[in-house]
């Protein structure tokens, strides 16, 4: 009797499942197959699923350590994994690892860098000592990676080693996932504006971005936010000159134009800022680390100090507003914002704090898996990070999968070198 | 019903089924259907207003729904009454898998969107945690694919029947 179920009904229904189960009921009928793998569908659950992610607290979490003893090689330990950002942030086991299915294959010894995410797709970067670099976009809630094709820029002998930047986000207008790409020569990374390119998951290539690319220098390492439908950078003018100035640079994911954004006054023309973009309740933020302190004079420690300030409004400059500063010695950088107010720090022995600004308490999380003060440690260096984590469908229905993708871009690339 | 103080001035539209049922309900009720509402705003309120689309005791159901969330004579619905919406709406909806289907089926051609999110939710509810040899038996799906694509399609996401 229900041959005649319409198809606007069958998606009311399916709309409002989770993923495991969309994947699985792709086996019910061809139908349902194609209705489950189609842009439009995946767009629709993707955004119904935003729209709800209020009260979900799952997070993306990652942790590395590298642990330097002077006399083997350096050990290194790196996780990633979903937790709940609940008291404990998942350290009594109760969290989820993730293992991207390009692993084992491309990358035995290391974990590539991370070059961001959005709500649970994860963008990673890795070096390949025959193909350069190689873009993965992964979305570990329905177990499938995709390998991006090689960027058209790319290191050459005359033009000297590139330096380069990214922002990973999405455009709402057009359900589609984008990795923006700044790519700087070496030589004249303080002089010439970057040569920008754009990925674009639903055109599955490359292409150079015709808007003005900004003339400031974003620094290499500094990871983008996505916030506002823009990836933001920290960025600088050469610092050599009178007419230094910090900024931060946006590149909107939309109409794909960079654009600047002033930041706070009292920190345009402070040289050497240790300074970073962050997110806090879907709000830009701005962290400005004093690092006076790090130092030989003991007595400055004292001074050293993270600002912590948000744009109320998004573009108005004089919505800055500064939250509250963290005055605790020895710490690194702070590392995300949490549900329950709380700031994430990592301080100089690599173990993860949680800062509570009123009270101005710290709790430690325990994720230092070596004690700096074990003997034959040299040097302890940890990096972690945090973004919010929702369930999706993206890449269901992506062409390039794994293995086969991985393949076929190795079988181009080694064509056309 | 509760409110007999209104009822003497209360507009009546008649409802009739696709099994020739005939049903009498108010008209402020029956326009939390779009569909019916539009019709009433047509001029249709004159003679008996068909709905094709749904046998007797389909109807007869939609009906009750109707009854229950009619907007309030005194326009402000209290928390206590949502709450007790919602529970009435739980049960309404604890019916066996073809009634629930034929009501699903019915907010659709009917526009009542508040039934399409009640009865959509109950149905995702139960499809959520089954096989994809029940889902079939739910819907009464035909299985299109031979053995050899089924198989296939399962190889590929292994990871989703664990």
């Amino acid at each position: 009797m229900l041959d005649y179920l319409p198809d606007e009904v069958v998606l009311e229904i399916l709309i409002r499942l989770p993923v495991k189960s969309l994947v699985r009921f792709r086996c019910v009928c061809k139908d349902w197959l194609s209705l489950i793998s189609s842009n439009a569908f995946i767009a629709a659950h993707t955004n119904r699923s935003l729209s709800r992610s209020d009260g979900n607290n799952k997070i993306l979490f990652r942790y590395g350590q590298l642990v330097g003893t002077g006399l083997t090689p350096p050990r290194c330990f790196e996780q990633l994994s979903l937790r709940s950002d609940d008291g404990s942030f998942g350290y009594n086991g109760n969290f989820i690892q993730l293992n991207c299915p390009l692993e084992r294959a491309v990358f035995p010894n290391n974990f590539p860098n991370m070059l961001g995410s959005w709500n649970g797709l994860i963008c990673l970067k890795y070096y390949h000592p025959s193909y350069g670099y190689c873009y993965t976009l992964w979305n570990p809630s329905i177990h499938k990676a995709v390998s991006l094709p090689e960027p058209n820029l790319v290191s050459s002998k005359s033009d000297g080693i590139l330096k380069h930047s990214h922002g990973f986000g999405y455009d709402p207008s057009t359900n589609d996932v984008k990795l923006v790409r700044l790519a700087y020569h070496e030589p004249h990374i303080m002089k010439v504006p970057p040569l920008v390119e754009i990925y674009t998951l639903n055109t599955g290539c490359w292409r150079a971005v015709t808007s003005p690319a900004p003339s400031y220098i974003i620094n290499e390492r500094c990871l983008s936010v996505f916030v506002n439908g823009a990836s933001h950078w920290v960025a600088h003018t050469p610092p050599n000159e009178p007419t230094f100035r910090n900024v931060i640079v946006a590149f909107d994911m939309g109409d794909e134009v960079f654009r600047e954004i002033a930041v706070p006054n009292c920190f345009v023309g402070k040289l050497y800022l240790n300074m970073t973009v962050a997110v806090r309740d879907g709000l830009l933020c701005l962290v400005p680390f004093n690092e006076r302190g790090f130092n030989e004079r003991e007595e400055e420690q004292e001074k050293e100090c993270f600002y912590i300030w948000v744009m109320k409004e998004y573009g108005i400059r004089e919505s800055w507003t500064k939250l509250f500063n963290i005055h605790i010695g020895g710490l690194k950088r702070v590392v995300g914002f949490r549900k329950n107010g709380e700031v994430l720090v990592t301080d100089r022995c690599g173990e993860l704090l949680s800062y509570e600004p009123n009270t101005q308490l710290e709790t430690r999380l325990g994720f230092c898996k070596f004690s700096s003060l074990e003997t034959k440690i040299w040097f302890v260096e940890s990096w972690f990070y945090l973004d919010k984590y929702i369930e999706s469908l993206i890449l269901l229905n992506a062409k390039n999968g794994v293995p086969g993708g991985l393949a076929n871009r190795s079988a181009s690339s080694a064509r056309s070198r | 019903m509760s409110s007999t103080l209104c009822c003497s001035f209360a507009k009546n539209v008649t409802l009739r089924s696709s099994d020739g049922q005939t049903f009498e309900v108010e008209e402020a009720a029956a326009q939390v259907s779009q569909t019916i509402k539009r019709m009433i705003e047509d001029g249709c309120t004159g003679s008996v207003i068909p709905v094709p689309n749904l046998t007797g005791p389909v109807l007869a159901l939609v009906i009750e729904y109707f009854k229950k969330h009619s907007p309030p004579s005194d326009g402000c619905p209290t928390a206590l009454l949502e709450m007790e919406i919602k529970d009435w709406d739980a049960k309404f909806v604890a019916v066996d898998n073809d009634t629930l289907l034929d009501l699903t089926l019915a907010a659709h051609y009917l526009e009542i969107q508040g039934l399409l999110d009640l009865t959509c939710h109950r149905v995702a509810d139960i499809l959520n945690d089954n096989s994809v040899e029940k889902i079939r038996e739910i819907f009464h799906i035909k299985n299109d694919f031979t053995p050899e694509e089924e198989a296939e399609e399962r190889s590929k996401i292994q990871w989703a029947f664990e």
